[in-house]
């Protein structure tokens, strides 16, 4: 019926063909790029190692305290994952069953994840250091504690992995709360009407239903507390804690670095690691990603538990308010000590940390360096998430997935060893400059670019993008037009999550920082290594307050909701 | 205005974890004419919404050639395949896909600046076509449903495409906003007569809006007529099903004639020709079968043997009666609210027939359109 039967085509439409090359172009450049950034630092360790050879195994060996660190790490991340995971899953349940009027408190547990970790830690320190910790000297006022110190000493071993736990617990809250709203409410009520007590439905319905989202967390744990870093740093070095993680350290801040060294005690982590992100990703597949979260929740899955606020509200006094008062009220101190006199208090302590040298430099590093950290992570996750979502390229997208999430599961300290040692050397030395700090900042954050987007394109759905495609618009118009305006929720609350993240990162900038190259976490260090209490303090407050005003932006521009729980 | 041909398109998925491949479309050969709407008819899964996004260029078929009007948009053997911005069509979503931060203005105007097409007016004239002239200045979330899916038609029509692709456009409404947004786009291609193919499972849309009726099956074309065709002589048994011969009943062939369950169907003889030991099912529509009072000789009926009534429920216009013929399986009769028997309680027994001409014959276990006949006394 057409004009055409049998006619050659008209010779106009060869030239319309699809997967022009610049879009293959565009491939390639993308995943060289993430390549590069993701793999060379590991790579450039293993090269060490190969170059170190037994020499470096020797030194990684030699010196006391191999084995303890090994023991100290499983005693730390066992320890830790248990008291996260009972705080995190408890307070989920809470949060699920809260009073009318109460349930602003289901915020509370996230604080900790908020509040810059070398603040809350040194916090810690100025409550419960062995003698003039204010919360100790509280404690000494009991009946039958009294002494001159103690009765908590937070240098040791059992307090950092309390305090560690305390800080993973946020995390499975978040996860565990997720999945818990996300649990089709029929099915806890119809446990309820078949005569289920509600704490045998949560024993027996709720937890067995969450397992997927339970192994989850725990592997999330798992993997921080075996990297975990900055708790024992910060409390551990004094009295002779050590974990892998501040040995890796160890090694690298040493004069001559042996990075040799410095990678082979960190290949266990980063073993483990990379078999985490890869088992998460066989473990939860395509699952995960085509699950529709309905946003209706299991909110009157039962009857509201009277006293659910009271733990949660205890937890965030504990985790996050008397912390920062001990910072606050060293920071008004002159000095520190147990005693607090309100009379002394004085703002002098803000004027001498800005007098010190650089450290204005540093929060100025921290904040440019954080926003384009945020907004290159940004570019590059919003192209790996289409490449990912859109599955022209199937075995690419499958690649790029699992790249981008490599930054999630390497702790942070041994990507931090790769990145000196990597960007220390040719083919592009960067060590000194600012530039090596947005770069290891853009790269940890890929993870988090690339799922919150993805996330984001999933719930778009194709049809607004198809419906764009025949009204006769290109790709390009099509993501300026559509895509980018429809997902600038998600968008900016991935920008504020990742300020966040990033006016905190603590680990990779203390590797890769240089005498001209602070930010605020390795400034405040410094002053800590000092003993420069009041003005740790200070520099922590000043920390918090950025972070502060970054969640702020970030509740405003994803819409009230918490970014922390789109992840 | 151009038509539309598919040569031998293909596309299989193929199978996951053990499962077989899936054939999306099958050696699909389908010839549209300018100006016809084509409706393709079938269940989830049988390939219809494969074939209309191959044509939008939003799938990229496996195989075959597509030409649009006289020009080649898709054909495999020389590796082209135009992208849909550059096939000049309009699509039509059962999601509606209109974009919520554009005003209905700005969404009806969207393929005009898409294509660069400077038409002042022609967003008026679409709008005024669906009665949406109001709705221009408000935002997509600030409609009800059948208000969204008339600015959706006007978006897929206002740059005039040759092709208009309309993916179960009716699917979200609820049902009496279906028969009015229904109404309306029959009007519509009336007035305009554009070239559109329609996708749906519904059988009643299909018949409404098509011109030709195209009922697929596995990526294959099962039978393809007018909506009169394939309404009343449907070529397979499948077919048959889709368009309301919902009752079945398994007989075999004797020397004298048919019989079901041993027992000889009094009246029936086809011309259901061949192997007439393997036996045929007849496929008839439920308002069609005959409730007698027991023992009733069905006089210029086919007999269809006793039953058991298993249950009754009303329907309003109709009651449907659950009923067990011996041997037989479990057919459904609707009756008229006013038959005698319609009031039968479960329990009853019954007899049951139905008149000679609204029996399909299938020839048991194939499904190719030479095997079927209607049965005749």
């Amino acid at each position: 019926m057409t004009a055409v039967d049998t006619a050659p085509p008209a010779p106009v439409a060869i030239r319309e063909r699809r997967r022009p090359r610049s879009a293959t172009l565009g491939l390639v450049v993308l995943v060289a790029l993430l390549g590069y950034l993701v793999l060379v630092p590991l790579i450039q360790l293993l090269v060490a190692v190969a170059e170190g050879g037994a020499a470096a195994a020797g030194n990684a060996v030699a010196g006391r305290g191999l084995g303890s660190a090994i023991v100290t790490t499983v005693v730390l991340t066992l320890g830790s994952l248990a008291i996260a995971m009972v705080l995190g899953v408890g307070m989920a349940a809470l949060s699920v069953r809260l009073p009318r009027g109460w349930r602003w408190t289901a915020v509370l547990p996230i604080l900790p994840v908020v509040a810059p970790a070398v603040a809350s830690v040194t916090g810690w320190a100025f409550l419960f250091s062995p003698r003039s910790g204010y919360a100790n000297a509280l404690l000494r006022m009991v009946p039958f504690v009294g002494g001159d110190s103690g009765p908590v000493d937070v240098y040791t071993a059992p307090w950092i992995v309390v305090i560690t736990g305390i800080t993973l617990s946020s995390f499975v809250y978040v996860f565990v709360r997720t999945g818990m709203l996300n649990l089709d409410r029929g099915l806890l009520e119809a446990a309820q009407v078949a005569g289920l007590s509600p704490g045998r439905a949560f024993l027996r319905i709720q937890l067995p239903l969450l397992r997927p989202v339970l192994v989850y967390a725990a592997g999330i744990s798992l993997l921080l507390g075996l990297g975990q870093f900055t708790v024992p740093l910060l409390l551990g070095t004094a009295s002779g804690v050590e974990v892998l993680a501040t040995r890796i350290y160890r090694f690298t801040a040493d004069t001559p670095a042996d990075y040799a060294a410095a990678a082979l005690v960190g290949s266990p982590l980063l073993v483990l690691g990379i078999a985490l992100v890869l088992l998460q990703r066989l473990a939860l597949g395509d699952q995960t990603r085509f699950v529709a979260h309905s946003g209706k929740g299991a909110w009157r899955t039962s009857r509201p538990v009277r006293w659910a606020p009271v733990p949660l509200l205890v937890f965030a006094l504990v985790a996050v308010v008397l912390p920062l008062a001990a910072l606050v009220v060293v920071a008004l101190s002159p000095f520190y000590s147990a005693r607090i006199q309100p009379s002394m208090f004085t703002l002098a302590n803000f004027t001498r940390l800005f007098r010190t040298p650089f450290v204005l430099d540093a929060v100025m590093t921290s904040l440019m360096a954080s926003i384009a950290g945020a907004l290159l992570a940004l570019v590059l996750g919003y192209l790996a998430a289409t490449v990912i979502h859109e599955r022209r390229w199937p075995r690419t997208a499958r690649m790029l997935d699992v790249l981008v999430n490599l930054p999630l599961g390497v702790p942070a300290v041994v990507y931090g060893a790769g990145f000196l040692y990597a960007y220390s050397r040719p083919p592009v030395v960067l060590y000194g400059t600012d530039a090596v700090i947005v770069v290891v900042y853009l790269t940890l954050m890929l993870p988090y670019a690339t799922r919150s987007l993805l996330g984001a394109r999933i719930a778009l759905g194709d049809d607004y993008l198809a419906a764009s495609r025949v009204a006769g618009a290109g790709p390009l118009r099509t993501h300026l037009q559509i895509v980018v305006p429809l997902m600038r929720a998600a968008i900016g609350g991935a920008v504020a999550l990742m300020f966040v993240l990033l006016t905190h990162e603590f680990t990779a900038s203390l590797l890769v920082r240089s005498g001209t190259t602070q930010v605020m976490g390795t400034k405040l260090f410094d002053l800590w290594s000092n003993g420069s209490y009041p003005q740790v303090a200070a520099m922590a407050l000043v920390m918090t307050g950025i972070t502060a005003a970054g969640v702020v932006v970030a509740m405003a521009a994803s819409g009230g909701s918490n970014p922390l729980e789109r992840l | 205005m151009t038509g539309v041909r598919l040569d031998a398109v293909s596309k299989i998925y193929p199978g996951r974890r053990g499962r077989p491949p899936v054939a999306a479309m099958d050696g699909l050969d389908l010839d549209i004419a300018p100006g016809e709407l084509l409706v393709l008819l079938g269940p989830s899964g049988c390939g219809k919404s494969t074939t209309l996004r191959s044509l939008a260029g939003l799938e990229t078929p496996d195989s075959g050639r597509i030409v649009q009007g006289d020009r080649v948009v898709f054909d495999s053997a020389q590796r082209l395949d135009v992208p849909p911005e550059r096939r000049n069509i309009g699509m039509v979503f059962q999601s509606y896909a209109l974009w919520p931060h554009k005003t209905v203005r700005a969404n009806i105007g969207y393929p005009l600046t898409a294509r660069k097409l400077r038409k002042p007016g022609w967003v008026e004239e679409a709008a005024a076509l669906v009665d949406c002239s109001e709705l221009l200045d408000r935002y997509p979330a600030q409609l009800s449903g059948g208000q969204q899916q008339r600015v959706g038609l006007a978006r897929g029509i206002v740059a005039r495409p040759d092709l208009v692709l309309l993916d179960e456009p009716l699917s979200n409404l609820d049902a009496r906003l279906r028969d009015q947004v229904r109404t309306q786009l029959h009007e519509l291609h009336r007035r305009l007569g554009f070239t559109g193919v329609y996708v749906t499972h519904d059988q009643v849309e299909a018949l409404a809006l098509g011109d030709r009726v195209a009922v697929m099956r596995a990526g294959r074309i099962e039978q393809l007529g007018t909506p009169e065709d394939v309404f009343s002589s449907p070529a397979t048994e499948y077919v048959a099903d889709f368009v309301g011969f919902t009752e079945r009943l398994d007989v075999t062939r004797t020397t004298g004639g048919w019989e079901a369950a041993g027992r000889p169907l009094v009246g029936l003889t086809t011309v259901c020709s061949g192997e007439p030991d393997k036996g045929a099912t007849l496929r008839f529509r439920n308002d069609d079968v005959r409730v007698l009072p027991r023992g009733t000789d069905p006089d210029g009926l086919v007999g269809l043997g006793y039953a058991t009534v298993l249950d009754r429920s009303f329907l309003g216009r109709s009651v449907e009666l659950t009923l067990d013929v011996v041997d037989g399986g479990v057919l459904r009769a609707h009756l008229a609210p006013g038959d005698g028997l319609a009031s039968a309680a479960a329990g009853d027994l019954v007899t049951v027939a139905i008149a000679a001409d609204r029996v399909l014959a299938f020839g048991r276990g194939r499904t190719s359109a030479s095997s079927t006949s209607r049965a005749a006394s």
